[in-house]
């Protein structure tokens, strides 16, 4: 029933191929159909704020493609003013005067030039390494702000505590992604604030339980699937007690969790 | 759950007439069946806007060419592509308690529209993120569902047209013919 029920949510992504796989082996065996918990899992990623730092050979040729471009463009209108004004200074040193000066002696380009030469002096960008940086404050936000950052919460399995992506069993009645929401919700409090990109899951994990705990119980799930929901985070905090949780870039999250889960979330994670 | 079991799972079971009154079909009994199978399996999205705003001239224009590569190699049905006129702004900073003034900006902003139609459910997510992903700086971006709206901004007004017919309604609206 249960793999009657997936096959009418499945989506022509990655999960058709597993469903395919699964349909040949109960009808192999005589025996009922497996059960798996159905979990869903959220991925909730902070946008960078700023841009990559350039490599070398970025830099070189974002430097020639200056050089180019200055010496193929025409005099900006800024440039032939200054040049007007040089020539009358010139001629008026030179002791000529000139009877209609079009050229304003005020506010020359030159001054204009040297004023705003100024206000950038006095302009400082903020620094790109931020406070979160130095003190390597893992649950900080403000931390590698050219980086996606990547929310994993610790969580019991079995016996063990993991660093995963929040995840939750789905409830009958519901669909995945309200699931994820009520994951959201339940894990990280009420607080975050989080934008679901889209109805269909971008993600799947697959896991047997170990076997004495299969079956065990009235639900007898052979095992789990997990789906992932990719979301935005848009702003809010999570709550500092009852939740260890961290906000890792790329490298950091997959030294952190578990090898084969790796391999799912990195598939759908762009590389950095 | 059963009912939804019998219809969608088991089509082949039903071998016998009485199978016509319970089968799923659309368009009428006369109808071929690959009519039912060229109709997409996930839904689609009508028409979208992708609406990317910057105070960079040549950044934004390199970078709508971009995106329009991107979607076209996607297979995504670029409908069109458009702009409207800058938003011009003018910024004077003045000098603390006076109205001296410190300095004066004149930007610019930028826009550009892709108009992408027939976008699968499954696959917006994905090109959202990618759209994202490569965004320079100091580009902006907004994606949603076209308006007409969106449409009509983009005629410019006849002033000449509107004038005379503000002057005619002062006047009293046209004459009326007998007939």
């Amino acid at each position: 029933m249960i793999k009657n029920a997936l096959r009418i949510l499945q989506t022509p992504s990655t999960s058709s191929v597993h469903f395919r796989n699964l349909s040949k082996a109960p009808s192999a065996s005589p025996s009922k159909p497996e059960k798996w918990d159905l979990l869903t899992a959220i991925c909730v990623e902070r946008k960078p704020a700023l841009t990559p730092p350039l490599t070398d050979l970025e830099k070189e040729y974002k430097q020639y493609l200056q050089e180019v471009e200055y010496e193929r463009s025409l005099k900006s209108d800024h440039e032939m003013k200054l040049e007007a004004e040089k020539k009358v200074l010139e001629s008026l040193k030179a002791g000529e005067t000139i009877e209609d000066l079009d050229v304003n002696l005020k506010q020359t380009a030159q001054d204009f030039a040297d004023a705003c030469v100024e206000e950038l002096a006095q302009f400082k960008p903020a620094d790109r390494l931020t406070e979160a940086d130095r003190r390597n404050d893992l649950k900080s936000l403000q931390r590698k702000l050219d980086k996606h950052l990547v929310l994993v919460v610790q969580q019991r399995i079995g016996k063990e505590k993991h660093f995963l992506l929040p995840q939750g069993l789905r409830q009958d009645g519901e669909s995945l992604r309200q699931t994820a929401e009520r994951v959201l919700k339940e894990n990280c409090g009420s607080d975050i604030q989080a934008r679901i990109y889209g109805n269909a899951p971008c993600g799947f994990y697959k896991y047997k339980y170990p076997k004495d705990v299969r079956g065990g119980g009235s639900g007898g799930a052979v095992g789990a699937k997990v789906f992932f929901y990719f979301a935005r985070y848009l702003n809010g905090r999570l709550p500092e007690k009852d939740v260890d949780y961290k906000w890792l870039d790329r490298k950091e999250l997959y030294k952190t969790l578990p090898a084969p889960y790796n391999r799912s979330v990195s598939e759908f994670l762009f590389d950095e | 759950m059963n009912s939804i079991k019998n219809l969608v799972l088991r089509p082949s079971y039903f071998g016998s007439i009485s199978c016509l009154t319970k089968r799923y079909v659309s368009g009428g009994l006369y109808e071929p069946d690959y009519l039912e199978g060229l109709k997409p399996k996930v839904p689609l999205y009508d028409t979208l806007n992708i609406h990317i705003k910057g105070y960079d001239y040549p950044v934004l224009e390199s970078y709508q060419k971009f995106l329009h590569n991107i979607l076209k190699n996607i297979d995504i049905n670029v409908e069109e592509c458009w702009a409207l006129p800058a938003q011009v702004m003018n910024i004077s900073t003045y000098k603390p308690r006076s109205e001296i003034v410190n300095a004066q900006y004149n930007l610019k902003l930028y826009n550009r529209f892709i108009q992408i139609t027939d976008v699968a459910a499954t696959q917006l997510p994905i090109v959202i993120r990618t759209i994202e992903a490569t965004l320079p700086a100091g580009v902006s971006l907004n994606v949603r569902p076209h308006e007409e709206a969106d449409e009509e901004i983009r005629y410019i007004p006849d002033s000449e047209l509107n004038s005379l017919k503000q002057q005619l309604d002062d006047l009293g609206g046209p004459a009326k013919t007998k007939k």
